[in-house]
């Protein structure tokens, strides 16, 4: 073998030196060539963004981006439809041409979406009620991230806090929160504010906790100790250090948290400590639409609500999901 | 190993003192006409007396310490609206075994649905299963189970012919609120334990027993699966004992006569002992599980150990 | 030399990487000879890891081999009627290694038995939940199909061999009971119970401290031996190479660059990245002197690379390393390495002066070998 091998090699050299480029005079070729010190550094590869990379990931999920889209229409639409023309009050009764209220209308022309029980315009209310539990969706998720991060930054950053919230998270997270989401709901008056509140109570102390577990894997790597000795305050870490690297995570515990709403109010309506029916939400909608189940034909007051809430959950979701595997740079490849 | 239980005890005690209390409290901010059917014709004298029967004109402190002080007799009180005048632990008695038989199914159900299928999704990550599978987690997880439940009543119903409302003499009609109450544990099973073996699959031990000529199927059931199992067995005995104890929705939707659909209706009729009652019943299971699944944790993990939590890893 | 046992030939492997191609071996030829120990050295990312990846079927999920074949001899006939069974010029019966898929059951009977790898990391390369015991012996089961108590007395007898105190003990024990030292020779014995023909140690002590690092590797050394081991050792490490390795090759961005026996590469290397790199090695390094570095940083591999790839960081580089990848030029039967210098019309390069002192501390290192 090693013959066979000291042979091979004699007939590559051989070959070489017959296909030395012609362009060249041999001398010059095997003289010394002058050494730049920039070109030797600037080999390496290192036009890494980390935004960039992430976006590009998140573009390449085709299911995704279509969600998006989706989402950010419907979004949009729950917006324009008041300002169509030919839109109904979502809280006003029609009456037919006999003055009496037009209840359970089959979908129509007049009435895209039907009437409901008592002759309200279905199209109507479920647009606005999509507003309404998108609203309460969002705004929950953005206080539950707000309280939740400062919280478990703080929680996990300052060693003299964990005693105290570590305690404080022990009692919360043991009383069930479907307990605490009735008595709040049924304490305060129904309404938005109450609702918001009673979801935003229970929910912030789990993204703290997940904010602080975060922290302290990360708080003692290498990096952080490093800014540390370069004498980077608490607060200069925190924020460039650690949230850029919990954004991610954050991003996907808020998406997950929208849909997690949206259905904690389908819940509390149905148990009867939702929004008064004046105030139109999907989890209204879906209430009402349960109560007519039995009869096969009044079904779609159940159906039509139910497709736009769960296109609306799903996309948010798989969105969140997609956001948060595109921006974890492991997977930036 | 004794101290360190004896530790926990005491500590899950103290932390259920604190939920009572709060829970005390919150309960006291009732408004006080719902506790009197005809508030309005009601003197003010008549109020006050309804309110001394109930011992709730003293102050906050003193009526949570005399709670504390019967809890300590194992007296939960009486129900006042619920059934009026009927000890709680014999209202709570017979409602229990009918939530417990329901959750065990149906937590059978998901483990032999669940477990088997994140496994099978790791084992062919990014194949044909894999992605149905992931369909039907999403689908579970991000559409709110109080829609679901409510096309598969409907449907379901239709489909097997039978009545939408529970029976205890019909065991048929057991099998719709059981697989409803199975869904999200066997997408959360299969997630979780797919995510857990799909992360433990990429560490150097896999490596390594690749390299001793470990077939794939050895690697994934011999090795990987009990790593995996690790970090979901801390939130088993939890998921376990709050199926257990019943679905608030599932029941009152198919009318059982459990623990879950009790819920709401003593706090709309604002049955303080009820209230008190079903709390502390799920308070306890919450601390339960906690210790149960720090137990188990013990026992599948040799690197924790009583004494010192954690250990490297 | 003995009979090759291994023999790789234009290896070439892609890797497929945030839609770029990266070429993390360009054309490697290496022939591995039955019962020698040869030395893999070459700083990260140099594709070390990646050849010796390829020899047991574990390439990343993104990694393709392009060209050229691995062709294994030490199985005889025993895969002659599978497709990748073959028969050479000299009527030697091999395995192609490259024709195997990824998750192909043949590889089963490669792994382990037949080539098998001490992984980087001791301390995370055992399964935290399964005793020490039961993880040697399990290679016992899937290789010689032992089993009860004739596994146990084998598993203990290894554990003798990789000389670890109270193997009774040890057996019953978890990983996460032993130290890195500990479990770098449990991870041995793995693979000793394996009973391969090839073993590759894959830095095995760079994870260690100083003071055990000696000792992994006088056991090595002892284990060759005794079990009649063909070793690989992948390092980056010139000082574990002296002192072991019988052949060494040098590695430099997805090519072997020089390879020769030991005496060769340290006493009479010949490409300009051999001389920078023994150059570099602290022990050359006198009181008040500052140690020599290689300047810039390994070419990118997503480029195609146009002549030498160390030409940028070369200082003396010829035009033509600019322009015309060099071919190999053997310098004896044994040593052949890739460089313009070794053409006969290239000036005269002398090797820096520093490199004597090598035969200075040579003394040593021929020592502590024997």
């Amino acid at each position: 073998m090693a013959r066979l091998m000291h042979a091979k090699i004699a007939e590559a050299e051989a070959h070489a030196s017959q296909a030395l480029t012609q362009d060249l005079e041999e001398s010059v070729l095997f003289s010394v060539a002058p050494f730049d010190e920039r070109a030797a550094e600037s080999t390496g590869e290192s036009n890494y963004s980390y935004w960039r990379s992430t976006l590009r990931a998140f573009r390449h999920n085709r299911l995704a981006m279509i969600l998006l889209c989706l989402m950010l229409l419907i979004v949009l639409f729950t917006f324009i439809q008041p300002l169509l023309p030919n839109q109904y009050d979502p809280n006003l009764v029609t009456n037919g041409s006999n003055g009496l209220p037009l209840k359970n209308k089959q979908p129509s022309s007049e009435h895209l979406m039907g009437t409901n029980s008592i002759g309200q315009d279905l199209w109507a209310r479920l647009w606005a009620g999509t507003r309404n539990s998108l609203f309460i969706g969002i705004s929950v998720a953005l206080i539950e991230a707000l309280v939740g991060i400062v919280m478990g930054v703080l929680w996990g950053y300052v060693r003299q806090l964990d005693f105290l919230f570590t305690e404080i998270y022990n009692v919360l997270d043991n009383i069930p929160t479907t307990i605490i989401l009735i008595l709040v709901s049924f304490i305060l008056k129904p309404g938005m504010g109450t609702i918001i509140f009673a979801l935003s109570v229970t929910g912030w102390i789990g993204m703290a906790r997940f904010v602080r577990n975060q922290v302290l894997i990360i708080r003692d790597r290498d990096y952080n100790v490093a800014s540390r000795c370069l004498g980077a305050g608490t607060w200069r870490v925190i924020t460039r250090n650690l949230l850029p690297y919990l954004v991610s995570v954050i991003m996907l515990r808020m998406a997950l948290s929208i849909p997690g709403a949206i259905g904690s109010e389908v819940f509390i309506t149905y148990i009867g400590l939702g929004l008064p029916a004046s105030i139109p939400s999907l989890g209204n909608l879906i209430n009402e639409g349960r109560k007519l189940m039995m009869s096969p034909n009044l079904r779609y007051q159940l159906i039509y609500p139910t497709i736009i809430l769960s296109v609306v959950t799903v996309s948010f979701y798989i969105v969140g999901n997609a956001f948060s595997d595109a921006a974890d740079p492991k997977n930036h490849m | 190993m004794a101290k360190y239980l004896a530790k926990r005890l005491l500590r899950s005690v103290l932390t259920l003192m604190v939920i009572l209390s709060i829970v005390f409290v919150l309960v006291r901010q009732m408004p006080i006409d719902g506790y009197f059917p005809n508030f309005e014709k009601l003197s003010e004298e008549q109020i006050q007396n309804g309110l001394h029967q109930m011992g709730m004109d003293r102050p906050l402190i003193a009526q949570l310490l005399s709670f504390f002080g019967d809890l300590l007799h194992g007296n939960l009180g009486i129900s006042r609206i619920y059934r009026t005048n009927v000890p709680v632990t014999e209202i709570l008695g017979p409602k229990i075994p009918v939530s417990v038989r329901l959750g065990v199914f149906s937590l059978l159900l998901s483990m032999i649905v669940g477990l088997p299928m994140g496994t099978m999704m790791a084992r062919h990550k990014n194949g044909l299963f894999d992605h149905i599978g992931t369909g039907f987690i999403v689908l579970i997880e991000a559409v709110p189970a109080a829609v679901y439940y409510l096309f598969i009543q409907i449907y379901g119903t239709d489909l097997l012919h039978v009545s939408m409302l529970y029976d205890a003499s019909r065991p048929e009609t057991m099998i719709l609120p059981v697989v409803s109450m199975a869904l999200g544990n066997i997408a959360y099973y299969a997630m979780w334990l797919r995510r857990y073996m799909v992360d433990e699959s990429n560490k150097d031990y896999v490596m390594l027993a690749r390299i001793k000529g470990c077939g794939e199927n050895r690697i994934m059931f011999r090795h990987i699966f009990r790593n995996a199992f690790v970090p979901m067995a801390q939130y088993l005995p939890t998921s376990f004992l709050n199926t257990v104890i019943g679905s608030i929705y599932i029941e009152s939707l198919y009318s059982i006569p459990g623990m879950g659909g009790l819920l709401v209706d003593v706090i709309k009729r604002q049955d303080n002992a009820m209230i008190q009652a079903i709390v502390l019943l799920y308070a306890s299971v919450g601390v339960i599980g906690l210790l149960l699944g720090d137990l188990l944790m013990v026992f599948l993990d040799p690197r924790i150990s009583f004494s010192k939590k954690g250990g490297d890893r | 030399m003995k009979d090759t046992i291994l023999s790789v030939t234009d290896l070439c492997v892609d890797f497929h990487l945030r839609g770029k191609t990266l070429h993390a071996l360009r054309g490697v030829s290496l022939d591995v000879a039955e019962g020698e120990s040869l030395a893999i050295v070459g700083e990260s990312g140099s594709g070390k890891s990646v050849l010796n990846k390829n020899f047991i079927g574990l390439l990343d999920a993104n990694g393709e081999i392009t060209g050229g074949s691995i062709r294994y001899y030490g199985m005889g006939d025993k895969l002659r009627s599978t497709p990748e069974g073959g028969m050479d010029e000299e009527g030697r019966a091999y395995v192609e290694l490259t024709r195997i898929p990824s998750r192909n059951k043949d590889w089963l009977r490669i792994r382990g038995s037949e080539i098998c790898m001490i992984p980087q990391d001791p301390m995370t390369s055992l399964n935290p939940l399964k005793r020490i015991g039961a993880q040697i012996s399990e290679a016992l089961l899937l290789h010689h199909g032992m089993k009860g108590q004739m596994a146990y007395d084998e598993t203990i007898r290894i554990l003798e061999d990789v000389q670890i105190d109270h193997p009774q003990e040890r057996y019953r024990q978890y990983p996460h009971e032993l130290s890195g030292g500990q479990r770098q020779r449990i991870v041995i014995a793995i693979a000793i119970a394996c009973q391969p023909k090839i073993l590759i140690c894959d830095e095995p002590t760079t994870a260690l401290d100083v003071t055990v690092q000696a000792q992994v590797l006088s056991l090595l050394h002892q284990l060759k031996d005794k079990y009649r081991l063909t070793i690989l050792f992948i390092t980056h490490d010139l000082g574990v190479v002296a002192n072991i390795a019988d052949r060494v090759a040098v590695m430099y961005a997805g090519d072997i660059v020089e390879v020769g026996t030991s005496e060769e590469i340290f006493f009479d290397p010949r490409h300009p990245y051999t001389w920078a790199l023994l150059s570099s090695l602290p022990q050359l390094g006198e009181r008040g002197e500052e140690l020599f570095t290689i300047r810039g940083t390994p070419p990118s591999l997503f480029t195609e690379i146009t002549g030498d790839a160390f030409a940028m960081r070369n200082p003396q580089a010829l035009m033509i390393d600019h322009r015309e990848r060099p071919p190999y030029f053997s310098i004896s039967p044994t040593h052949r390495a890739r460089t313009w210098l070794l053409d006969p019309r290239a000036p005269k390069m002398e090797r820096p002066g520093v490199l004597d002192r090598i035969k200075e501390l040579g003394g040593k290192t021929d020592e502590s070998k024997s």
